[in-house]
């Protein structure tokens, strides 16, 4: 039996456990948690330590698929996925939420995060939920990774869909596997799996600020709207609260003077013996955060990322 | 070899200086970044004057605009060095660099 692996990894919601489970042959193993004991609101069910599945390519040949689980807290787990299950895959697929305020800080922040595990291995970034939302387009992924340096192949995906995984897979196995009738595989997914596209329905169930809570190292959350105003926060201290409104107004101010520089995404105040103060601009909101000084900046940009992905998509279901 | 040359030849930042009581005392941004300079000039002296107003100890401050990252770092309680680099910088590396030269930031 020849046994190859590979990895699934990306964002919350990225599709990770759809993808694994659209081409598995076993029940797979997913360790999802109820919305009720994590942070989720968005969605009912996140993978809290791994996806594990199997598919047969033919009499002798398997692939083992392995996700990664998308929330950063658990992420203990990518170094174990790394270093022990999928310490040999041949290949990694990072899928990416189309939806996603900025995709391309989603590719930034994996690459970088699996920069090491990547050296040896080739990298496939699949692009979900374009259904629901079509841009940036393939030209434009192509582009913006020619930006990084990024050699790689993109696929556009809808993670529910066999065929459509299963065509990342191949793109990854033939390379090394001549003699696999890749139709066959298909049509007998279809037959045994088969595939709905019922489009999913987020469960809003906590706040922004419960959800900021969650988050690792997050001491205080505060909601501004469009005209500076105050949604929502849980900073008591009036002093910190007045100095992220008078940064936030400043971000408003630059933004309109110094047009020509581009938007303030954010600006962050740091200190030795202080908790780091940070405020994450986007179009028509901003989120401030109150945080352990511990906490680096790539890793509070990346939870003020997905923060505020959930915050629009709240305003938008309201 | 000036100190900006040696941050900027560590990859660290694009160009600096030292702001003296809000003027400027040492610089090596170029000509052409002037606009930039000032921008970041204003926004960061700004931001110290609001965290002075709100007695809290923050000596550090980056300002995430478009590509460009501006940072300001307290030398003492006139001076405040400024930085433009890219906005994925590892500002732990500048905040390292200062601490381990901060006396020849001061000569400046
Ligand atoms: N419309 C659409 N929905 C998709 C697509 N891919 C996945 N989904 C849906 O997105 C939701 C989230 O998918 P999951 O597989 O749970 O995401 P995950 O990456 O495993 O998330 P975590 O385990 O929390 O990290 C599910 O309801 C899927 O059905 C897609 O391409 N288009």
């Amino acid at each position: 039996m020849k046994d190859y692996k590979i990895l699934f990894t990306g964002s919350v919601c990225s599709g990770k456990t759809t993808a694994i489970r659209s081409v598995s042959d076993i029940e797979t193993l997913d360790t999802d948690a109820q919305a009720s004991d994590v942070t989720v609101r968005r969605k009912k069910n996140t993978t809290i330590a791994m996806d594990y599945g199997v598919l047969d390519l033919n009499d002798d040949t398997r692939v083992h698929l392995y996700g990664t689980p998308g929330q950063e807290r658990f992420r203990f787990m990518w170094d174990m996925l790394t270093s022990e299950f999928a310490h040999d895959a041949i290949g990694m697929v990072l899928l990416v939420d189309n939806t996603r305020k900025d995709p391309f800080r989603d590719i930034r922040f994996y690459a970088k995060e699996f920069g090491d595990y990547l050296r040896q291995r080739r990298l496939i970034i699949a692009v979900t939920h374009s259904d629901v939302e079509p841009s940036p387009d393939y030209n434009r992924y192509l582009s913006e990774l020619k930006g990084l340096g990024v050699m790689t192949t993109v696929m556009f995906v809808d993670a529910r869909d066999p065929r459509a995984i299963l065509g990342v897979i191949e793109e990854l196995i033939s390379a090394v596997e001549r003699e696999i009738d890749w139709d066959k595989v298909s049509d007998r997914l279809l037959d045994t799996n088969g595939f709905s596209l019922d489009f999913y329905k987020p469960l809003y169930e906590e706040t922004l600020l419960d959800a900021a809570m969650n988050k690792r190292g997050v001491l205080g959350a505060m909601h501004l709207g469009d005209a500076h105003d105050v949604l929502c926060s849980n900073i008591d201290d009036a002093s910190v609260k007045t100095l992220l409104l008078n940064i936030d107004r400043l971000t408003g101010a630059i933004s309109d003077k110094a047009s020509f520089m581009g938007a303030v995404n954010n600006v962050v105040l740091a200190g030795p013996d202080v908790d780091t103060l940070s405020v994450f601009n986007d179009q028509n909101q901003a989120l401030c955060l109150r945080s352990d000084k511990a906490i680096s900046l790539p890793v509070l940009k990346q939870q003020a990322s997905d923060l505020l992905q959930w915050s629009i998509e709240n305003d938008y279901m309201a | 070899m000036t100190i900006w040359h040696d941050m900027q030849a560590a990859g660290l930042i694009h160009c600096g200086c030292v702001l003296l009581n809000g003027e400027v005392q040492h610089s090596c941004f170029p000509a052409e970044s002037k606009k930039q300079l000032a921008v970041a000039k204003q926004a960061l002296m700004y931001v110290f004057r609001s965290v002075d107003k709100s007695d809290k100890d923050y000596d550090e401050a980056h300002i995430e605009i478009g590509d460009a990252l501006f940072s300001g770092f307290k030398l003492d309680s006139d001076r405040l060095l400024i930085f433009l680099s890219e906005h994925d910088t590892n500002t732990l590396q500048i905040r390292q660099f200062i601490d381990d030269n901060k006396e020849r930031f001061l000569q400046l």
